[in-house]
């Protein structure tokens, strides 16, 4: 595509009226650029609050970094976008018009957000009948606030969920199943009787601080006998508090790696970079807890997207083009327009070299503004390259068997330390099967 | 998907064709009985639900419209997802749009569901006078016919044939067929709701 586009200005003006449409009207409210799950809730709100809305993406997909792609997509979308247009300027049309308008025109560049892609083996067949989410390994609370979100919007109705059939510990060598309510924990045979108690014991604890919150005051002691965790304890590290409960290490585990998915080290204070403290360990329980017992139909906490989490973009997006957003997709943005005198904000160059204006602009982060310049009523939170620091490997497998029999959708935890005795953090793994349609039937 | 319980089928029917070849004025014809002479581009729904009785079934259609996602090609794969019917729709004053829902037609076969009951509709044909597709020879019906699809012309102005087109789609959904793919559940925390997705939940 960038190819088609960088060729010398004379000749390619006329082909690129061709390729891109003229998008009518040229003035809106509000200008998102990206489809991503943020930017796709940010347009579907501006559009229900009865805001003119211009949604773009210069991928031809919906969903950015959020989407879920063929196998045959992933491979050229890992190449393609993150060695050639990624660190360049994105594709300038000609423009004659730019010295005597009064707008400055600021090229945007994207950062690259994958450093290194990787694949082995060939494609199984039908490679389209494989979805990979760019954003996974992603599984949602039933109780998470994304999916009141959902039910708020309605975008719900556009979603079909798929319980996560089991959570999985990797403990001592051996994958323990992690029991998802107290009926469950009785019924595990690997936890001993008194392991079973303290657990038990702890979960009644947690219950009676949430359902204190929920009532309201703060006292200590509330008169129905819910008995609030001491303040000081809530400010220290949920590790300690886990283990001042006198809690074995595998259910200290479980608690910290499966249910409140923590993905530092925890048991480890000095070397661990995010570190859980009491409330919000016990926040992370509450809503466990609520999972559980939320959808009729959902067997644990977690749930998962059919056709993979690129689904929840295109929910929103739909959305907002209900209530009257429009929408361009292989629409990229050159640069934005800024006004000479002011230094404002005024609307973006679009690579068919049409110049759109709004009020306001929203973009995926990975959309850089040089940082010459900083307009004053630009709000630049994005990632800049300095300030990237973190990295996650991420990979796909495609197996021809479960890890577990019986079961198609899984998610295995594999804590800090488990594997090898320098690793820093938790491993997540997700394993998926034709019952979600991110694969063929039959695997 | 068409999901089966007691004779009774649930359907959601997509309807598809280029701007203004009157897609939403065909659903709003159909569940309302209104015609607007400059309807909006955008209906402000995210789909329409209307039950008809059939000879041998109650068929409770979900018709969605495009929201105007068409315009500048950019549907969502989502839209296509468990359609088991399809209405393409082109203006028979249009010849542009004619040549423009054979591009749906093709773009739906990608979709790969073989058993879409899927239907052309030439619309706007108390345009007599301004007619840019014939209906006969080689055009629109042969095109149909090659193509496996139904054919038929309506006016959501007048109201020919508009209610034909959906109960002709009622009539032709597979009866006992297995669901496509695997149902998931829709979460609602209204009970109404719930009970109705333990239904389509294996």
């Amino acid at each position: 595509m960038a190819a088609d586009i960088e060729t010398s200005p004379s000749s390619s003006s006329s082909s690129l009226q061709n390729h891109y449409p003229t998008i009518d009207p040229t003035t809106f409210d509000l200008i998102v650029y990206g489809t991503g799950l943020p930017e796709s809730l940010l347009a579907a709100a501006a559009a229900s609050a009865a805001k003119s809305v211009l949604h773009l993406d210069p991928n031809p997909f919906y969903g950015s970094h959020f989407t879920s792609l063929s196998l045959a997509s992933l491979s050229s979308f890992l190449e393609l976008p993150s060695s050639s247009v990624d660190s360049s300027p994105l594709p300038h049309p000609p423009t004659a018009a730019e010295d005597t308008s009064s707008y400055e025109a600021v090229d945007l560049r994207r950062l690259r957000l994958y450093s290194d892609a990787e694949t082995s083996g060939n494609f199984p067949e039908p490679s389209k009948g494989f979805l990979v989410d760019l954003p996974g390994p992603r599984i949602l609370y039933c109780a998470d606030a994304m999916v009141d979100l959902l039910l708020r919007s309605g975008a719900s109705h556009h979603v079909e969920f798929k319980s996560v059939d089991a959570t999985l510990i990797f403990w001592e060598g051996k994958l323990c199943a992690v029991p998802d309510s107290r009926q469950a924990i009785f019924r595990d045979r690997t936890l001993g009787l008194a392991e079973k108690n303290q657990m038990m014991k702890f979960l009644k604890l947690v219950q009676g601080h949430i359902d204190s919150d929920q009532c309201g005051d703060g006292g200590t002691v509330e008169e129905d006998g819910f008995v609030r965790i001491p303040a000081d304890d809530l400010e220290m590290p949920f590790a300690d508090f886990l283990r001042s409960k006198r809690l074995p290490p595998k259910i200290r585990a479980m608690i910290l790696y499966a249910i409140t998915l923590a993905d530092y080290d925890q048991e480890n204070a000095e070397s661990s970079k995010k570190l859980i403290v009491t409330k919000d360990g016990i926040e992370s329980l509450a809503l466990y807890t609520k999972s559980v017992a939320r959808f009729p139909n959902a067997l644990g906490a977690f749930i998962y997207p059919m056709y993979g989490h690129g689904e929840l973009p295109q929910a929103f997006c739909r959305c907002a083009a209900v209530k009257g957003a429009l929408y361009v997709l292989h629409m990229p943005v050159c640069a934005l327009l800024l006004d000479k005198e002011t230094g404002k904000y005024k609307g973006v160059k679009l690579a068919s070299g049409q110049d759109i204006f709004s009020h306001q602009v929203v973009m995926d982060p990975s959309f850089e503004v040089p940082s010459s310049i900083s307009p004053p009523n630009v709000a630049c939170e994005g990632l800049n390259a300095s300030s990237l620091s973190g990295r996650v490997a991420k990979g796909v497998c495609i197996t021809g068997s479960s890890i577990v029999p019986d079961s198609s959708n899984v998610l295995v935890i594999f804590p800090p330390k488990s594997l090898y005795s320098d690793q820093t953090t938790t491993i997540q793994v997700l394993q998926l099967s034709s019952n979600v349609a991110v694969c063929p039937p039959g695997l | 998907m068409a999901t089966i319980g007691n004779n009774s089928i649930n359907a959601k029917l997509v309807l598809l064709g280029d701007m203004g070849t009157g897609k939403s004025s065909l659903v709003l014809r159909f569940v309302k009985g209104q015609f607007l002479e400059f309807q909006e581009s955008t209906i402000g729904a995210a789909f329409f639900s209307q039950t008809l009785a059939v000879s041998d079934a109650t068929v409770k259609l979900e018709i969605w419209d495009t929201a105007g996602q068409e315009r500048y090609h950019s549907l969502a794969p989502m839209y296509y997802r468990g359609a088991a019917a399809a209405i393409i729709v082109y203006d028979i004053s249009r010849m542009e749009s004619f040549e423009r829902a054979k591009k749906w037609v093709q773009e739906l076969q990608k979709q790969g569901n073989p058993s879409m009951v899927t239907s052309l509709v030439g619309n706007k044909c108390d345009l007599e006078d301004k007619r840019e597709v014939l209906t006969e020879a080689s055009e629109a019906r042969t095109y149909a016919e090659d193509n496996g699809l139904f054919f038929m012309e309506t006016s959501a102005k007048t109201a020919i044939n508009v209610n034909d087109i959906f109960y002709e789609i009622a009539r032709r959904l597979p009866r006992a067929q297995p669901a496509q793919q695997p149902a998931g559940m829709v979460i609602a925390d209204r009970p109404a709701e719930i009970s109705r997705a333990s239904t389509c939940c294996s």
